[in-house]
């Protein structure tokens, strides 16, 4: 049986920039991209691309896509995706979907699944690490009108249905469901694998399939913000530090309980 | 009970490693000088029967049987040649003269057999001894057939040179024996092959009975002043005897207890037959087993790595992929993969253990022991090898080859490596361990992707970060903006200065070692260095990525930094890591960047010596005994030792050394990438480094390298000993700061 | 009515509604003033016993009770049809969920079935000229953004803890509105196979009022021995920096930061911890944090509300014997 993934995969500033680096352009509601430090690929949608490839590494037949929605940057994201054994790219870039939401992001991905269809398993991280939304994930599986497994820490399909450990908060469930399906995945699944020099130097050779708008049969204008950004800005977090001082480690102690304690935290 | 000889004297091991050498080359003008005695001095009387009581046909049979012995000594060889050459190509035989050299320091002179002083010397002996009987035997064969000239003073002379040759043989194997029955030392937890044990009791019972058979000629023939079948009759004279002295006492011993004529006569023949199958048997067996060393040992040494650069050590440099687009395979993952030379090195150990007694790895219970993978690489190729020769002839392929890298030899042996060189630096056969380890991570990493957790986080790390310091809450500029807070202008490198300041991602990422790159800075301001620094243009020198077996992104790294440093007019650097200082000095020109590169420490002796910098004792130091920790990437690879004592010494410190220090330094645990790859099992490296550090009294622990720095100042916390001695962990160039601030207050003053 | 708000009640494994589900009322109760419209509570359950007097006394005006055994466990398929009538029935502004797993499925999914806005994670909900502004942190922590809507229900997820909930109050009044859920049960097209619980004694991370954590700074996993007592005798929970699990430490799933866990306790005890940005991402919300480390320029202490220079390995131990003398004298009282 033949299984097509497809996975989608955001491109995101460094979330480790340092604090020091990380401005914001306050009247564009931009993050201003540190110098130096290069967009990188989002933390959970590598490990989606992971998860698909467990289940080629269990199953074998299994065609992975890559979709992205994004400027031609993006690409990076893609190749470094085919690096790890994806096995297509498809970017979809057009200027008119610059300022999207996650509602129209979630309508141009669901308009590309639809055309890359037949699909079986649509897996998504379990939010950008930009905005840490999560919300484009269960919104497809909306859109497309299939089932959804949220933030799962294994995935795995067996006679025909996708089988999925959802983190609690205590432990895990085990969630079956039909396929075609969406699965959003969460850092527990295990780190993403390193790509192998050879897939590396194949994904450079790689075509990404570039689609716009109009590819997909949407209209731009047609498109509508659910949500608008009031303002973005670096919170003001000042904490007053005391310092605890004494001559011996037990006076310090002694002294830092008597804080907690005036505190009514102990 | 076990007597352990401990002396950790580097003289001595020194004058040691210096006598051997000197016999080495004294022994060719002793012979020459024999020589030139016996023509000047003409022919004296002493002489003695070559093939006394022996059947006249014995001579043709003696040289019969060495011609078919040498041909069965030469096939163990040549046999093994065919499986190394299943290897890749590799060129060794460039700079004949400098081999010629290192042959003659380490093979013939043995330079580094008295590292470990008890083998050392018996070795020694048993080497020595044995060659001189050797040549004595040639001397002799040469008198015999060809022209009589071991006659008179030069007779006895070379009797008593042959007899003490023989006597330091035999106390060489016995000290051999002792060690293996009675003392059972450690390293030869490997060494108790059959053949091994045989050997010894074989050469022990070759000289015996040697001397048994000396001993009743002299016995029947110089003590009874018989007449010998020489010239057509000599007479022999008592006073002879005593030049053969051990042949002496047992001849007497053997008249004075009644021993008949004829059983004497009897003893000595059939001795004589016996030493004679004994050590033609000696011979043929050089080609095989572990005594073939001589050979393969003497050819491993002469082909050893020769580096472009002046590297001490094969891992010093490792080989760059020439051309990825068409590398058949990344590194050595199956045994086709390896070089010829790589293969013949497997092939040339012979468990003597030095390697794995100063592993890092090893010696804290790691899986990785430098012989053991070796053995393991050996025992393969002698199983598959052949299977594989034939295949290869018939152009077919065997399915059920195992690959070497992470089968024959296990994932956890191949990532344990610290790359400290410990293992190299003691191999008497110059055996190349790192590349090989090295080689077979590249095939993990770039073939597989198969790796700890650890590495692949930090390969990750270099790679989208260009440094291996994630979630780094500095920058490369954080500690210049912070200098210039302080007032102090830290120059940008344009071009017009004498040095680029390579700072490194640890000297700019990591707080705590920020510090040593403040003190650095203040310190070539104060001297007036003319330097530059490069700021946000650094990035990784490759060092980690290509000990991490990640060679493409080493190369890419590697370039990028060779580039800038050609754009800006760079040609010499300060580094004040040693690993990026190995790095840019011995693997750029691989890749054509030739830049002349100094370590902080040395220039810093530099301008201590010049009096640019005027330290001065610091006092809140009195009665903190330091120690400095030798950097294995300083000491070791690079040969740099005695810089950063100068500058210690010139502080009026109070130093004292750990017991493994200079190039037999031990690892703080964090070369090979290990600085961010978690050790696999047994106790962590830094840990028992640290604690050598307490045992030595030191309360100051001086380190020259970041990634010493973080691992001695994360032992000082942990190891127990270390937190009740109360050991502070400083940079050279910290504590040459502070003095160096000291004398300027004092000059206010 | 197109002012009202409707409060998601969340209940835990007993069918008691959850601490979330109070913060929640708190905030809508707050939010209803400005809106000038009631408190709903969906109640949606199986063998619900006493939740809806809860609710009210914790701020509801009406309580929407469904009580169906298709509602036993966690559905988002089942959930999110019931929701979905009954906010096409009630027609809210405003539609408040936990950012808990339960509210991380259904928010979006809710909001996309109305083809509405959704804002996960807030920490604060409020009304300006008379539209709803959510902030929310957003960069791992780094930035807060404020978000408006052009469609209305406008659904938001709030980050537990960032909501007070009101003085429970008894004598509250309000009204209990019995429905139908109406499953379609073939509509529900996950079943869940299975549940396993990985951890079953002490606190849990998230919900723990004290969280101890311990970093590199620790040296190795023996460090966290000791912090699990701690943990234990001020009846928190362990929790450990990236750096800690990556080297295997402690178990993964007590990583506490950017990719591990946002933690929301009262207090928040870092041992060892340098403060990389990685990791104050998962304790940006924390207000009192101690930081023990021997370094005193760690980054950990920029955040800190005290600060201990000094080796963990000393203060540690003292601190145990402290706390269980403390406690123990307490006892005897």
């Amino acid at each position: 049986m033949s299984l097509h993934i497809i996975c989608c995969v955001k491109q995101v500033p460094d979330p480790e920039t340092p604090a020091s680096q990380f401005r914001v352009d306050e009247a564009a509601k931009k993050v201003i991209p540190a110098p130096g430090i290069a967009p990188v690929p989002s933390q959970f949608d590598t490990i989606g691309v992971e998860a698909a490839l467990r289940i080629r590494d269990a199953l074998g037949d299994v065609k992975i896509t890559v979709l992205s929605l994004g400027p031609e940057s993006f690409r990076d994201a893609i190749k470094h995706c085919l690096a790890m054994g994806a096995d297509e790219g498809v970017l979809i870039n057009d200027p008119a979907l610059a300022e999207a939401d996650h509602w129209v992001t979630a309508q141009a991905l669901a308009a590309a699944i639809q055309k890359l269809a037949p699909y079986d398993l649509v897996i998504t991280g379990r939010q950008a690490v930009d905005w840490d939304m999560g919300v484009v994930g269960p919104t497809l599986a909306e859109l497309l009108g299939i089932p959804c497994i949220t933030i799962v820490k294994d995935v795995k399909v067996q006679d025909g249905k996708v089988v999925a450990e959802r983190v609690l908060l205590d432990g895990f469930e085990t969630v079956e469901a039909p396929l075609p399906a969406v699965v959003t995945v969460s850092n527990e699944l295990g780190e993403p694998r390193y790509p192998q020099l050879r897939q590396i130097m194949m994904a450079a050779r790689k075509q990404v399939t570039v689609w716009t708008a109009a590819d997909l049969g949407l209209d731009p204008s047609q498109l509508k913000n659910r949500v608008n950004i009031e303002a973005l800005y670096v919170p003001q977090t000042k904490v007053e530090t005391e310092f605890i001082e004494g001559d011996t480690v037990e006076e310090k102690v002694d002294r830092l309980l008597q804080r907690l304690r005036e505190a009514k935290l102990i | 009970m076990a007597i352990e000889v401990k002396v950790r004297s580097l003289r001595v091991r020194q004058l040691l490693a210096a006598l051997s050498f000197f016999i080495a080359v004294a022994l060719i003008p002793l012979v020459a000088a024999l020589v030139v005695i016996a023509a000047s001095q003409g022919m004296g009387e002493a002489t003695r029967q070559v093939f006394f009581n022996i059947v006249k046909w014995a001579r043709i049979l003696v040289y019969a049987v060495t011609a078919v012995i040498l041909l069965v000594l030469a096939y163990g060889p040549l046999s093994r040649l065919r499986l190394w050459l299943l290897g890749k190509k590799e060129e060794r035989w460039d700079r004949p003269w400098e081999r010629a050299r290192f042959f003659l320091l380490y093979g013939v002179g043995q330079g580094r057999l008295p590292n470990d002083l008890y083998a050392g010397l018996m070795h020694l002996l048993i080497f020595w001894g044995w060659t001189f009987l050797f040549i004595g035997t040639v001397m002799l064969a040469f008198h015999d057939d060809f022209v009589e000239y071991l006659e008179g003073h030069v007779y006895l002379g070379y009797s008593l040179a042959l007899d003490l040759a023989g006597v330091a043989a035999t106390v060489g194997i016995i000290m051999a024996l002792y060690r293996r029955y009675i003392w059972k030392h450690p390293k030869m937890r490997l060494g108790s092959l059959w053949d091994d044990v045989a050997l010894l009791w074989l050469m022990l019972a070759i000289l015996l009975t040697g001397f048994v058979i000396e001993g009743m000629r002299v016995g029947m023939t110089e003590l009874q002043g018989a007449t010998i079948d020489v010239h057509g009759g000599l007479a022999t004279d008592p006073d002879w005897a005593p030049w053969s002295p051990v042949g002496f006492l047992i001849g007497k011993a053997a008249l004075e207890s009644g021993a008949s004529q004829g059983f004497m006569e009897m003893l000595h023949k059939s001795l004589w037959w016996l030493h004679l199958a004994m050590a033609t048997g000696w011979v043929a067996w050089v080609g095989y087993g572990k005594i073939s060393h001589i050979l393969l040992g003497s050819a491993n040494i002469f082909f050893r790595k020769l580096s472009p650069t002046g590297a001490a050590l094969a891992g010093t440099a490792l080989a760059p992929i020439a051309d990825f687009e068409t590398a058949e395979r990344f590194g050595a993952g199956y045994l086709r993969d390896f070089t010829w030379k790589q293969l013949m090195d497997v092939d040339v150990c012979v468990r003597c253990g030095r390697c794995e007694a100063h592993c890092p790895a090893y010696n804290t219970g790691k899986e990785l022991t430098p012989m053991g993978f070796l053995q393991d690489i050996k025992r393969y190729l002698t199983e598959m090898g052949p299977r594989l020769l034939a295949a290869r002839r018939k152009g077919e392929e065997v399915p059920d080859e195992r690959p070497v890298a992470g089968d024959v030899v296990s994932f956890n042996t191949i990532w344990d490596c610290v790359t400290c060189g410990a293992c190299e630096y003691q191999c008497p056969l110059f055996i190349e361990h790192i590349p090989k380890l090295m080689d077979m991570r590249r095939y993990l990493v770039m073939e597989q992707a198969n790796m700890p957790e650890t590495a692949q986080a930090t390969l990750m790390q270099l790679e989208q970060r260009g440094h291996p310091w994630r979630g780094t809450q500095l920058t490369r500029t954080t500690w210049i903006e912070e200098l210039a807070r302080e007032g102090v202008q830290v120059p940008m490198f344009d071009g017009s200065q004498e040095y680029l300041y390579w700072v490194g991602c640890t000297g700019a990422l990591q707080e705590r070692n920020v510090k040593v790159t403040k003190a650095i800075v203040r310190l070539l301001l104060q001297a007036g260095v003319s330097f530059g620094v490069l700021g946000a243009e650094e990035t990784c020198s490759g060092d980690p990525a290509r000990r991490l077996g990640n060679e493409y992104l080493f190369q890419m790294q590697a370039q990028q930094n060779i580039e800038t440093f050609k754009a800006k007019g760079v040609k010499k650097v300060i580094a004040n890591c040693p690993h990026c200082f190995n790095t840019i000095r011995h693997e750029y020109p691989q890749l054509g960047g030739h830049f002349q590169v100094v370590h902080h420490t040395q220039l810093l002796a530099q301008l201590v010596a010049e009096g640019r910098l005027q330290p001065r004792t610091i006092e809140e130091l009195w009665g903190f005994p330091v120690t400095y920790h030798d950097p294995c990437y300083l000491a070791r690879h690079n040969d740099i030792v005695s810089e950063p004592r100068q500058v210690l010494q010139a502080m009026g410190l109070e130093t004292v050394e750990m017991e493994r220090h200079r190039k037999h330094t031990f690892c703080c645990g964090a070369g090979g990438g290990h600085m961010w790859v978690e050790e696999s099992k047994g106790r962590r490296i830094n840990h028992t480094r640290t604690a050598e550090a307490v045992a030595s009294g030191a309360r100051v622990v001086a380190v020259a390298c970041p990634f010493c720095l973080q691992m001695f100042e994360e032992g000082a916390g942990s190891v127990p000993e270390a937190a009740k001695q109360g050991i502070q962990v400083l940079d050279v160039a910290e504590l040459l700061e502070r003095s160096v601030a000291y004398s300027r207050a004092a000059t206010v003053r | 009515m197109a002012n009202d708000i409707l409060v998601f009640g969340e209940l835990t494994e007993e069918g008691r509604l959850a601490p979330i589900t109070f913060e929640l009322l708190g905030a809508a109760r707050r939010l209803s003033q400005p809106l000038g419209g009631r408190v709903l509570c969906a109640v949606l359950g199986a063998g619900l016993d006493g939740q809806s007097r809860e609710a009210i006394a914790q701020g509801a005006d009406v309580v929407l009770l469904a009580d169906d055994p298709l509602l036993q466990e966690y559905q988002g398929d089942a959930l999110v049809q019931v929701l979905e009538r009954l906010v096409r029935e009630k027609a809210p502004a405003l539609i408040l969920l936990g950012q808990t797993m339960v509210g991380r499925e259904l928010g979006p999914r809710l909001a996309a079935r109305l083809g509405t806005a959704v804002t996960m994670d807030a920490i604060d909900v409020a009304v300006q000229d008379g539209r709803i502004v959510v902030t929310r942190p957003c960069y791992g922590g780094n930035a807060h953004a404020k978000y408006s809507f052009n469609t209305s229900p406008a659904v938001v997820t709030l980050r537990a803890k960032s909501q007070e909930p009101i003085e429970r109050d008894e004598s509250r009044q309000g009204e209990v509105e019995r429905v139908q859920a109406s499953i379609d049960a073939g509509a529900v097209r996950t079943r869940v196979l299975g549940r396993v619980k990985q951890k079953a004694e002490g606190v849990r991370l998230e919900d723990a009022r004290i969280v101890v954590a311990g970093g590199r700074g620790l040296g190795g996993p023996e460090g966290f021995q000791m912090l699990e007592e701690l943990a234990e005798l001020l009846g928190g929970a362990v929790g450990a920096s990236r750096a800690a699990c990556d080297l295997g430490w402690y178990p993964v799933s007590a990583q506490v930061g950017l990719t591990g866990k946002v933690v929301t306790p009262d207090l928040y005890i870092a041992v060892g911890i340098s403060g990389a940005s990685q990791h104050m991402a998962g304790i940006s919300q924390v207000k009192n944090i101690v930081a023990i480390n021997k370094d005193p320029e760690a980054n950990i202490f920029k955040a800190s509300r005290w600060a201990v220079v000094a080796d963990w390995k000393e203060v540690v131990p003292l601190l145990i014997k402290k706390v269980r003398e403390m406690k123990e004298a307490e006892a005897r009282r």
